[in-house]
């Protein structure tokens, strides 16, 4: 774990619903992610980890602990924090 | 906020019960919005529905809805019911009751309650087709869609 410390890292709770969670096969995984990241590199990372998603690439948004983020803004991340992979929504 | 209510369930939604929630003496007007499953998809019969939900976030951008809601239009009180899990074909998915003083108010606030949720509440539909084939939808209000 000194690792992590050491190179910056924190690692973050990734939620996957609907369809991401289909193509994932799963609805939750973790990633080791900079302290501090842009949401477009939060999402490249998470597509590397599940190449599956890549379909859905150009349609997704992320929620960063229950509130949408800007994929071109950069976001302070602490261990524990949860990213929701959010595919196009159908709710109502 | 007692005057907003919010909740996600997986029970059968009463029309009837959500409509008394947001009851009022000193309301003029009760608007209800009821969305209800279909049965078909461009030809395709639909037999049955599944929704999905990120539930603590979908109660945030709800109340987010309300409180926006309330900026706008005098309302008295909003009540926004949506059902997950296995919804049946033609019994309601959403309920939206909404009391104001005079009509306008809540005739509009609905229509930008249910809009807005289409556009941001984080909830999924899932349409199983009589072919054995499934779709998740995508809502045109969505900014995200394909």
């Amino acid at each position: 774990m000194d690792e992590i410390g050491i190179s910056g890292k924190v690692e973050v709770t990734i939620l996957l619903f609907a369809k991401a969670k289909e193509l994932a096969n799963t609805g939750q995984g973790s990633l080791n992610l900079p302290s501090q990241a842009k949401g477009r590199l939060i999402l490249e990372e998470i597509l590397c980890t599940w190449p599956s998603l890549q379909p859905l690439s150009s349609c997704l948004m992320l929620a960063l602990n229950e509130t949408y983020i800007d994929l071109e803004e950069t976001v302070n991340l602490k261990n524990a924090d949860e990213i929701a992979v959010i595919p196009p929504l159908s709710g109502g | 906020m007692e005057s907003d209510f919010i909740k996600i369930t997986e029970n059968a939604i009463s029309i009837e019960e959500t409509s008394s929630l947001v009851g009022s003496p000193s309301a003029g007007a009760t608007s209800i919005f009821v969305g209800t499953t279909r049965d078909s998809f461009k030809g395709k019969r639909v037999i049955k529905l599944e929704y999905e939900a990120y539930v603590p976030m979908a109660e945030k951008e709800l109340a987010k809805i309300c409180r926006d809601i309330r900026k706008k239009w005098n309302v008295v009180k909003i009540a926004i019911i949506h059902r997950i899990g296995l919804v049946p074909i033609s019994e309601a998915s959403v309920v939206i009751a909404i009391s104001s003083v005079h009509r306008k108010d809540s005739l509009e606030a609905v229509q930008y309650c249910i809009d807005t949720l289409k556009a941001t509440v984080p909830i999924w539909k899932k349409e199983v087709y009589d072919d054995g084939h499934s779709a998740w939808k995508e809502n045109s209000e969505c900014s995200t869609k394909t």
